[in-house]
């Protein structure tokens, strides 16, 4: 397996509730390589993902970005769990701890 | 995403697959928590593609209609190598030109218990770079594979590829031509004929569920566009039969169906098919399987 790149975790966010708040990661792309949660999320928190999918015209497989916005329905401190998972779902490549503060 | 969310989706919608839940998904994502939604960028149009095919496409591979239906895994033989993983590395487009040249050599010498193994770094690392992150396209692997050749995999393991970068092997095949085709026809005629050809298709959140069936998009954003290797078609379901470089466990044994035009594969994007030629400098069989070198050397 090629070594893992590099990852630095996202410092902490702040937000308020109700109000969006974005996370970018990279993305998995063509790999089948996605984050997602390690536990299910709070009742409290939602979240969107997007993906930002380069042009194939660069490269087939090119892995983008993965955009995770998070609504929180109550204030607090968070910290949600995510891996970097493969496609056949049994492999955890990579971990992020998501930190935010919701006043 | 869930399985089951995706099967009601499938039957609603009529397709034909079925989702298969992952050994995490289940446990991890709370229903109704996440909501997926697609942010691609507009992507270009292949106009490169295109006109490679104007100028290379084969114009009389056969005259005969392709037959209904062809398996490279079971016609004759197994002509299709064993399922790899490229892992967290856009090296699809590696993976699958070495799949399709090892089927090639295989077919060329109808020797399909042929151990031959292409080494997907020799190609990845040395024709395109440091690029796990940009992916590689397909046209500009089988260029690097006519101009330089691809060794073999003991020589050059995949696993090493992150610490070595580029190095140096002999080859053990080269290509002596290839061609980017368009039309569905010459496709199936191609596989038919010639055996597999790599191909592209745009990925969706899906398709990571894929378990078994003739897959089709129902739900889910684009995540990304993936190289993949065509083994065979059938017209009865109307679907390609297709090799895939996420390991054995993912779909089905590595393997998956996709219906005709699906994910763009025939509308988007080309298939390419690639003549071989041997060399007869490969260390894996000086080391292990000298009889093999000069299977390779008449391929």
């Amino acid at each position: 397996m090629p070594r893992r790149p590099s990852f630095e975790a996202p410092a902490q966010k702040t937000g308020h509730v109700g109000e969006p708040v974005t996370v970018e990661l990279k993305g998995g792309g063509g790999t089948g390589y996605v984050w997602e949660p390690q536990a299910p999320l709070p009742e409290t928190v939602k979240l969107d993902k997007e993906f930002v999918v380069p042009d194939p015209e660069h490269g087939m497989g090119g892995m983008g970005k993965e955009k995770l916005t998070f609504s929180f329905a109550q204030p607090g401190h968070y910290e949600l769990a995510f891996g970097f998972v493969s496609p056949s779902g049994d492999q955890i490549v990579e971990n992020a701890i998501l930190r935010f503060e919701i006043e | 995403m869930d399985a089951d969310r995706i099967n009601q989706l499938i039957k609603v919608m009529g397709a034909r697959w079925e989702a298969k839940d992952t050994p995490l998904s289940k446990a991890r994502i709370a229903p109704g928590a996440m909501k997926y939604m697609g942010l691609a960028l507009s992507p270009g149009e292949i106009s490169k593609e295109v006109k490679l095919a104007e100028r290379t496409e084969p114009r009389a591979v056969s005259l005969q209609p392709p037959p209904p239906k062809v398996d490279w895994r079971n016609n004759g033989g197994n002509f299709v190598t064993p399922i790899k993983n490229q892992h967290e590395c856009g090296a699809c487009v590696a993976f699958a030109t070495c799949a399709v040249l090892e089927s090639r050599a295989r077919i060329a010498q109808n020797a399909p218990q042929m151990n031959i193994d292409l080494s997907e770094a020799h190609l990845f690392a040395c024709g395109c770079g440091n690029c796990c992150e940009t992916g590689w396209v397909n046209s500009k692997a089988l260029d690097f594979a006519r101009r330089k050749g691809i060794g073999a995999e003991i020589d050059y393991p995949y696993n090493t590829m992150r610490s070595e970068g580029c190095k140096p092997i002999n080859s053990i095949v080269k290509v002596r031509a290839y061609a980017a085709i368009e039309t569905l026809n010459v496709r199936k005629k191609v596989v038919a004929a010639k055996g597999p050809v790599s191909a592209s298709m745009e990925v969706y959140e899906d398709f990571l569920s894929y378990g078994r069936g003739v897959y089709q998009h129902v739900t889910g954003s684009l995540i990304g566009y993936h190289a993949v290797c065509v083994v065979g078609y059938d017209d009865t379901d109307e679907s390609w039969i297709v090799k895939n470089s996420w390991g054995r466990e993912w779909g089905d044994a590595g393997f998956f169906r996709i219906a005709y035009g699906q994910c763009g594969i025939d509308t988007r994007f080309a298939f390419y098919d690639a003549d071989l030629v041997g060399i007869g400098t490969a260390t894996r069989a000086r080391t292990r399987k000298p009889s093999r070198e000069k299977e390779l050397e008449h391929a």
